[in-house]
């Protein structure tokens, strides 16, 4: 079983628009990767079995963040960041030592070599670390691709015959961007401010206010002569508001506030009026009553409807599950075919920096195999198109489309971007609600249901279960025929992909981006979702897991008469 | 280069004479929600909350480091996290929940960090906590008593007994922040020693300077309030030796507080350390050895630590429904009385010295985790077994808290010593030590005999250490030695001690188990017998690309 998370508050991956050309032989990290790679590969080539093929990639950066809560900081920290990654290939394109083992998922967990480096100041320290690693690297390397030989000898065939790899093409580009002085003190007063509007709220049961901050620059340096230097800059402010029931069902509502720089973080009063607002949504839903399982009509709202997309649809566009037996492929075998609704298409487009003004933090300019990003549709009209690829071909696709994507110390694979459904014919969110009171009232239903923020969840694609999806509803209305609406609380969205997505009847035209971090098996990656509120004929909605635990016997030491500070 | 930052830190360590409640944050914020618990925390049909206590910790951290000249993984601003543990004990002086392991493999407090610096979030997570606390004791007491009747369990020791109030109150100093410019460039420098030896694959330079404030109230009203500073200087480095097996070699030396910063004394160091690494380039595979070993200090710590401290710990085992056996209960628990090691050494357990020719010692507990105040202990005179540490839960033969009940974010208050000196009634200098050793191994016909600056961790009676000395009885002369594998050794090395040194060194230990941190005293040892086998692990193969 695979499990994916769509977890909104992580730090932000924002694309840094601005920005110079730069001279690849005036930047030290690249010229030192350069020598020690053209050095190392010289040799690593000729060993038995041969290295083919060698990767380096130097995240040097700063990371910022501060978290506050009831009127005090929990954690502020101010670090550097230099790691060093390689990746080395033993065997050959046709064959190699990432190959899937079939009975054993180890190969796929194997982490990329890396490790913090100093400073390239000083060349000795970083040449030496670059060499360990490389060594490190190359010896795994050729163990796995033992396994993997042994292994192909000896389990049964795949129906992807595909080769394991295709060289990148090769690239040459430099862009740098200043630093953006970062002092996060004067925030404090304003993190404090809003922590201070939870004192006396007897549903709330924990709060947490965050900002944080990482930029730096990547390089990227391969044995097929690939030099890339490129900048990042993530700028979030966040908060989590939660509260549980004497049933043990959590509660929960949060904000998140994705910027290009720290100059744009919310004001006070904008904040103040955010949480102001996300207090009322919880203490309703504290006192809301618990749904009931049920199949109905159901509008998707745009951030809904973006989380949906993403975990429902986007993970099985993914390219590489189509060549893992371990697998359900449920795309396999469908380009040509229509998989969806007409109404809708879906596009990754990682070349797109913001939408209506909000930065996207799916963006980037070359992918962490160093493949220049592009856009790509991938079902067009219902009919499926395309997968997201990775230097990792499939039958039919046999090129990386720049979305081999990974966190510091993974090997990459093929993942979202900035995903991005659009419908053919929208409406307006009002005339969408029209529309659902009418396909209540056609179906004979007593309710239907309007989600208007679907949290963490995750999609089963193993073959050893049901291809099914499960998605916490955090805020869901039951509506009634006559247009009255009814918070409830403690239901999840379920069901299966072909299915559901066949069942959209209608799309407004509200379009909204959800930006969030998407964990599976090559980590952690930001990245980004767009689309409208979606109509649905039916949804089937089940109870969600509750907590084991009571609230806490007495009540919170802010809320109790008499209780001074 | 001399700082005297850390003299002014020293100055403001004085006691306050009779101990009130101090009025700052985190006492209002432990007494307010103490005074609540106190009175209203129950549940219908659950035992009450009996005894109660929280500790505090805020910690502040600030490290520069660097490899080969270069910074490395260093943090300028000082870090800092707030973090607090609570515990429960249900039910009442006679049985309560305590001493009892209602998990798998847990006995410890709930707790938790990254508090928020602030009397409201002190607060809150106090009340979350103790909530936490009260719902696992509760479950504790009940699930014990059941134990009890199904292993007819029957003792007329009470689970608790009454203690005096204690309190002990310093006043807390600002961490005296360092300049980053300047000790970066220190570490800087002291790390560029490393490019002299054209082998060495990393060679790291650290300076680490922390201050930890602790703050414990209990819902008897004792309380306490200190600070533990500390400043090390790190070092590590690997390099493959000439038989090809991978070292990895690291150390932390404590520096003397108020002489933390003197910039030859750093160097002295790192060349000692760089020296050590020539050493272990150059070093030969032992063959099957069977005799006596000359221990260091350093070693003599580990050799004590591992012998008897961790065997004077825990000396009332846990009951636990999974385990019929505590095996985190000390060998000594049995032994009052009893001969357990040479009669050369007499040992002490001093809970309430801080120092140690400078240097802070880990143990430092004036009031111990159950509000007793803690005492000095003599543990062992004339070879024999005198005392062991106790809690507010008697042992047979000790029936009183002795102050030595010790907790971490991983244990329940246990039975733990603080700071272990080890003190020989002859100490000898360390050409004397040398002189013995040589003598001992020219008796028995040996070539050879051995020095050992560490002694390995030791599991079933087997441990492996990186490096030590040969010394030749013919002419005394010394040969670096990898890969030593210690087997055999048992409590009854601690009777086999030939001579102890006057070169008494403190080491610092932290309980894998319980993280219950404790310092050693003691000086070098001859110790008559230790097996000495060679390692058995593998060369690595020659690396593909020779270092750059």
């Amino acid at each position: 079983m695979k499990k994916f998370f769509v977890f909104a508050l992580a730090l932000l991956w924002g694309g840094a628009a601005a920005g110079a050309v730069c001279q690849m032989e005036q930047e030290v990290p690249l010229r030192l990767m350069d020598k020690e790679l053209t050095r190392s590969f010289k040799i690593l080539k000729k060993q038995k079995p041969p290295i083919y093929y060698l990767s380096y990639t130097y995240t040097q950066g700063e990371v910022h963040s501060m978290l506050v809560a009831y009127d005090g900081v929990a954690s502020s920290k101010d670090g550097k960041v230099s790691v060093a990654e390689v990746l080395a290939r033993a065997g050959s394109p046709e064959l190699d030592n990432t190959h899937a083992l079939r009975g054993d998922r180890e190969n796929w967990s194997v982490a990329a070599w890396n490790a913090p480096v100093p400073d390239p100041s000083d060349p000795k320290g970083f040449l030496t670390a670059w060499w360990k690693a490389t060594q490190q690297a190359a010896e795994t390397a050729q163990q796995d691709f033992s396994r993997v030989q042994s292994n192909v000898r000896s389990m049964a065939d795949t129906r992807d015959k595909s080769p394991d790899f295709v060289f990148p093409p090769k690239e040459n580009y430099c862009r740098t961007q200043a630093l953006q002085p970062v002092d996060l003190q004067p925030l404090e007063a304003r993190l404090k401010a809003a922590s201070n509007q939870v004192r006396g709220k007897a549903f709330v049961l924990s709060a947490s206010f965050s900002v944080s901050v990482e930029q730096g620059h990547r390089y990227f340096a391969d044995s097929r002569g690939t030099r890339l230097k490129t900048p990042y800059g993530f700028f979030r402010l966040s908060y989590q508001l939660s509260g549980r029931g004497k049933d043990g069902l959590e509660i929960s509502r949060d904000g998140i506030y994705d910027v290009s720089s720290v100059q744009q973080f919310p004001s006070q009063d904008t904040l103040l009026a955010d949480v102001q607002q996300s207090l009322r949504e919880l203490e309703e839903l504290s006192q809301a009553p618990e749904g009931d399982p049920f199949n109905a009509p159901t509008i998707l709202q745009g951030r809904a409807a973006a989380v949906f997309v993403h975990e429902v649809m986007g993970h099985r566009l993914e390219g590489f599950r189509l060549k893992n037996a371990g697998d359900g492929q449920t795309l396999a075998g469908k380009v040509g075919q229509q998989v969806i609704s007409p109404l809708i298409t879906i596009t990754a487009d990682p070349t797109m920096q913001e939408f209506n003004g909000e930065p996207l933090r799916g963006h980037y300019e070359y992918d962490d195999e160093g493949v220049k990003a592009r856009p790509v549709t991938l079902i067009e009209n219902g009919v499926l198109k395309n997968f997201l690829m990775q230097s990792s071909p499939i039958e039919g696709f046999p090129a990386s489309n720049g979305h081999g994507r990974k966190q510091i110390g993974r090997r990459a694979e093929a993942r979202m971007s900035v995903i991005r459904a659009t419908a053919s014919e929208t409406v307006p969110y009002a005339r969408l609600e029209e529309m659902l009171l009418e396909e209540i009232k056609r179906q004979g239903k007593p309710y239907g249901f309007i989600v208007e923020d679907l949290g963490g969840g995750y999609t089963l694609t193993g073959t050893g279960l049901p291809q099914s999806f499960k998605l916490e509803a955090k805020r869901v209305f039951k509506v009634y025929p006559d247009g009255r609406k009814e918070v409830v609380r403690g239901l999840d969205v379920v069901g299966t992909p072909l299915v559901s997505f066949n069942k959209i009847l209608a799309a407004g035209d509200d379009d909204t981006v959800f930006n969030g971090s998407c964990g599976a098996d090559s980590g952690w990656v930001p990245q980004s979702n767009i689309a409208p509120s979606l109509l649905f004929e039916n949804l089937e909605m089940e109870k969600t897991r509750k907590s084991d635990f009571k609230p806490p016997v007495l009540p919170a030491p802010d809320t109790q008469k008499g209780d001074e500070k | 280069m001399k700082n005297c930052f850390l003299l002014l830190l020293l100055s403001l360590w004085l006691p306050l004479g009779a101990a009130a409640l101090p009025d700052n944050m985190y006492f209002r914020a432990m007494n307010d929600e103490m005074k609540r618990t106190q009175k209203e925390l129950r549940v219908k049909g659950s035992p009450k909350p009996f005894f109660t206590a929280y500790k505090v910790a805020y910690s502040t951290v600030q490290r520069f480091s660097a490899q080969f000249g270069a910074p490395y993984d260093s943090f300028h601003l000082p870090q800092t996290n707030l973090e607090a543990a609570v515990y429960i004990y249900a039910g009442d002086a006679k049985q309560n929940s305590s001493g009892f392991v209602n998990d798998t493999y847990y006995y410890r407090p709930t707790g938790t960090d990254a508090i928020p610096l602030s009397y409201d979030g002190l607060r809150r997570m106090l009340w979350r906590l103790t909530d936490l606390a009260y719902v696992a004791a509760s479950d504790s007491y009940e699930k014990k008593e059941a134990y009890k009747r199904q292993k007819n369990i029957k003792t007329d020791l009470p689970d608790f007994t009454k203690s005096p109030k204690a309190a002990y109150v310093k006043d807390i100093p600002a961490f005296p922040v360092l300049d980053a410019q300047q000790y970066q460039q220190t570490v800087n420098e002291l790390s560029l020693l490393g490019k002299q030896l054209p082998y060495l694959e990393h060679f790291r330079v650290g300076l680490d300077v922390s201050q930890q404030d602790i703050y414990f109230l209990d819902s008897e009203g004792d309380f306490y309030q200190y600070s533990v500073p500390s400043v090390y200087l790190s070092l590590s480095a690997a390099l493959r030796n000439q038989a090809g097996y991978t070292e990895t070699v690291s150390d932390n030396v404590p520096l003397v507080w108020g002489k933390a910063l003197d910039q030859d004394f750093l160097l002295e160091k790192t060349r000692q350390f760089l020296a050590r690494l020539q050493d272990t380039y150059a070093a030969q595979k032992p063959q099957p050895y069977l005799g006596p070993v000359l221990l260091e200090p350093k070693a003599a710590g580990g050799f004590f630590n591992q012998l008897f401290v961790r065997n004077a710990n825990h000396s009332k085992p846990l009951l636990s429904a999974q385990s019929e056996t505590d095996g985190t209960a000390g060998q000594f628990k049995d032994k009052l009385g009893m001969r357990v090691m040479s009669n050369l050494l007499d040992v002490y357990d001093r809970p309430q010295e801080a120092f140690f020719q400078g240097q802070p010692l880990q143990g430092f507990m004036p009031v111990d985790d159950e509000g007793v105040q803690a005492q000095p202990l003599q543990l062992v005179q004339g070879g024999k077994l005198l005392a062991l540490p106790t809690v507010r839960s008697p042992i047979e033969g000790q029936k009183q808290s002795n102050g030595h009940a010790r907790m971490s974010g991983a244990t329940y208050p246990r039975a733990a010593l603080s700071n272990v000196f080890f003190e020989p009634k002859q100490p000898l200098s360390k050409q004397e030590m040398e002189n013995k050793l040589l003598q001992r191994c020219r008796d028995l016909e040996l070539d050879y005999c051995y020095i050992l600056p560490r002694f390995p961790a030791i599991s079933g009676g087997q441990g492996e250490v990186g490096f030590g000395w040969r010394i030749y009885s013919k002419d005394g002369h010394k040969e670096p030695v990898y890969g030593l594998r210690l087997t055999g050794v048992t409590t009854r090395s601690l009777r086999d001690i030939l001579a102890a040194g006057d070169d008494a060194a403190v080491s610092y230990f932290v309980d894998g188990n319980t993280l219950i941190s404790s310092s050693v005293v003691a000086p070098s040892l001859v110790v008559d017998e230790i097996e000495i086998l060679p390692t058995q692990r593998k060369p690595d193969r020659a690396p593909f690309v020779p270092l750059p």
